[in-house]
């Protein structure tokens, strides 16, 4: 039995948790930080740095008691090494850091967004996984559709070129006057509304994998906005505007927008899925938690379609402990000069991410 | 055994002490490396001490004031470290590891580090039987208007910079900066700190340890 001890701090829940073999989730503790940046409408990163370190000893500690563990069978620490807010991903880097030096063990720098997509390996599913899969990664910052042909193995078949969809999801949820975070205000407010009600558009639609959601979030802008009086000077239009028009119907307007997104991430995945021959089609990422997205997935997917539970949705360290293992058991390490990367694309890992360990060594 | 780590500011310096020896120490500029050289140097220490981890007795750490991200990766992996061998953490203000450098004399003393963008951060001290006392709170402030603050006959230490220097040179109150051996900020002083507090009992909990922030981070535009 090996046990991981994960750890993620890359924006705004500071996690810890203990996983075993990479599939069983002993604990997974997650304070998060929404309550204090609701104040700011977004993630305030000096705020969010500051409540990582009052908390990852108290955070750590209790997933180690959860777990009914203590260090000493702790077979290696996974840490969360990027992309996300630099000061944040600093307070886990360097806790991780500490705790394995203290220790003698193992050091692990996780791509956050392979954490993502190792929270399908902690999710029930029939039998084992065969490779190749399709995943879809929508977060706060990612939209990506990724081919995976093995553990570690990824190919970007496309991203988005403006906006991420949970940016997208935040950013209309901002202009409704809807409550922080966006993504769950919108599918909350979709529920009462017609998806048909206004025809927004689908950028891009099948069309290669890359997104755009820019034009959508204006498309909204306009619907909802009062109309100037006089001439409209070009920049004068608001992302942050609450004031709407008298005749605007916020839920048909959140259902409308919701079911654009939810075309396109859903058309262009499934295309890719069939394209590459895959065996199942997983979502994972934040916005992976909105029902629309999972139910129409389903719906409309030949293939099987994966997705974490709720609980695994947004971020989380059970996954990154998870994603950690697979990396200890093929012999992964870094090193303790092992720096944060804000920016780290997950096709990059193979160049920049933990090499395999000389023999002998921890 | 007690380890010292200081990350306040771009000078940053670790140390081993035992009460009575100190066993490493070694203080540099980074060229903002912190995350990358901290650790590094920490497991050099221990192995050049030849002990373990597990022999650590406590954790010292530069608390504050100081850079917000450099307090911050000194104290997580204070915190990891102290986690992981459950002994005690103790905070230490960055300035009165400063003041504890310099030989008591019968005047005052200003603690200086740099505060980026031109400022300081700056607080004084008072001689207090064989030490240094605080004799106000750190505050964030220029050359200019320490030095026009300041009483004849005041010494400076710490991160004095250029401009700095030839302030001092140029007043006319016989302000006068201590030598470059010390006005460094040394773990080595955080240590011995560190220890007397850890021997008075005077132990923190761990979750409890927070950096001292002189300033609240800004609300941005609506
Ligand atoms: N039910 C939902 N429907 C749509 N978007 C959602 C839902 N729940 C969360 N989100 C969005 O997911 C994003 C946060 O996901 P997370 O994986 O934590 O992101 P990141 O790692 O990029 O910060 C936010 O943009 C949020 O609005």
């Amino acid at each position: 039995m090996t046990l991981i001890l994960g750890i993620e701090t890359s924006c705004d829940e500071t996690a810890a948790a203990v996983v075993e073999d990479g599939e069983r989730i002993r604990s997974n503790v997650i304070a998060s930080q929404v309550d204090l940046h609701a104040q700011y409408g977004g993630v305030f990163p000096e705020v969010a740095s500051r409540a990582h370190i009052e908390v990852i000893s108290t955070v750590t500690e209790q997933a180690l008691t959860e777990a009914g563990v203590t260090l000493d069978v702790i077979d290696a620490v996974a840490v969360t090494r990027g992309p996300g807010l630099s000061g944040s991903l600093l307070v886990g880097v360097n806790f991780a850091k500490g705790l394995a030096l203290g220790r003698d063990l193992p050091l692990i720098g996780v791509n956050h967004l392979e954490g993502h997509v190792y929270s399908l390996w902690l999710t029930e599913r029939g039998g084992p996984v065969q490779f190749p899969v399709v995943c879809l990664i929508v977060s706060g910052g990612h939209s990506e559709i990724v081919l995976i042909t093995g553990h570690g193995d990824y190919t970007m078949l496309g991203s988005t070129i403006d906006d991420a969809a949970g940016e997208a999801f935040d950013k209309v949820a901002r202009l409704l006057g809807l409550p922080y975070p966006g993504g769950p205000s919108i599918e909350r407010a979709a529920r009462d509304g017609d998806p048909a009600a206004y025809d927004f558009p689908r950028a891009m639609r099948g069309e290669g994998y890359q997104f755009s959601f820019s034009g959508l979030k204006t498309a909204v802008l306009r619907a909802v906005q009062p109309p100037h009086k006089g001439k409209r000077q070009p920049k004068q239009e608001s992302m942050h505007s609450t004031q709407l028009r008298p005749d605007v119907n916020v839920a048909d307007v959140a259902a409308s927008f919701q079911a654009a997104v939810v075309d396109v991430l859903v058309e262009k995945t499934i295309r890719a899925a069939q394209e590459h021959n895959t065996t199942e089609i997983w979502i994972a990422g934040g916005v992976s938690a909105n029902q629309a997205l999972r139910q129409q997935m389903t719906a409309l997917s030949p293939l099987p379609v994966c997705v974490p539970p709720l609980s695994l949705c947004g971020d989380n360290a059970a996954m990154i402990a998870s994603a950690g293992y697979f990396r200890f058991v093929r012999g992964y390490r870094d090193d303790l000069d092992m720096d944060v990367r804000p920016m780290w694309p997950l096709m990059s890992i193979h160049d920049t991410m933990t090499r395999p360990a000389a023999p002998g060594t921890a | 055994m007690l380890l010292a780590i200081d990350t306040a500011t771009r000078f940053m310096s670790v140390a081993l002490y035992d009460g009575r020896r100190l066993w490493f120490e070694a203080t540099w500029r980074t060229a903002n490396n912190h995350t990358i050289e901290l650790t590094p140097t920490i497991r050099q220490a221990l192995a050049q001490a030849q002990i373990t981890p597990s022999e650590l007795t406590g954790v010292g750490v530069s608390q504050g004031p100081g850079s917000f991200t450099g307090l911050r990766i000194g104290l997580g992996v204070a915190k990891g470290l102290a986690t992981a061998q459950n002994i005690p953490l103790i905070p230490i203000q960055t300035l009165a590891i400063v003041a504890a450098a310099v030989p008591v004399f019968d005047a005052h003393l200003v603690a200086v580090l740099q505060a980026g963008r031109r400022r300081l951060c700056a607080q004084q001290f008072t001689q207090e039987n064989t030490g240094w006392l605080p004799s106000a709170p750190a505050e964030i402030t220029t050359w200019a208007k320490l030095l026009d603050s300041a009483r004849a006959g005041t010494a400076f230490a710490g991160e004095i910079n250029d401009e700095g220097y030839e302030l001092l040179a140029a007043s006319e109150k016989q302000l006068h900066a201590v030598s470059g051996a010390q006005t460094l900020r040394r773990a080595g002083l955080l240590a011995e700190l560190a220890w007397e507090r850890m021997q008075a009992g005077d132990i923190s909990d761990i979750a409890a340890v927070t950096p001292i922030y002189l300033h609240q981070p800004g609300v941005p535009h609506p």
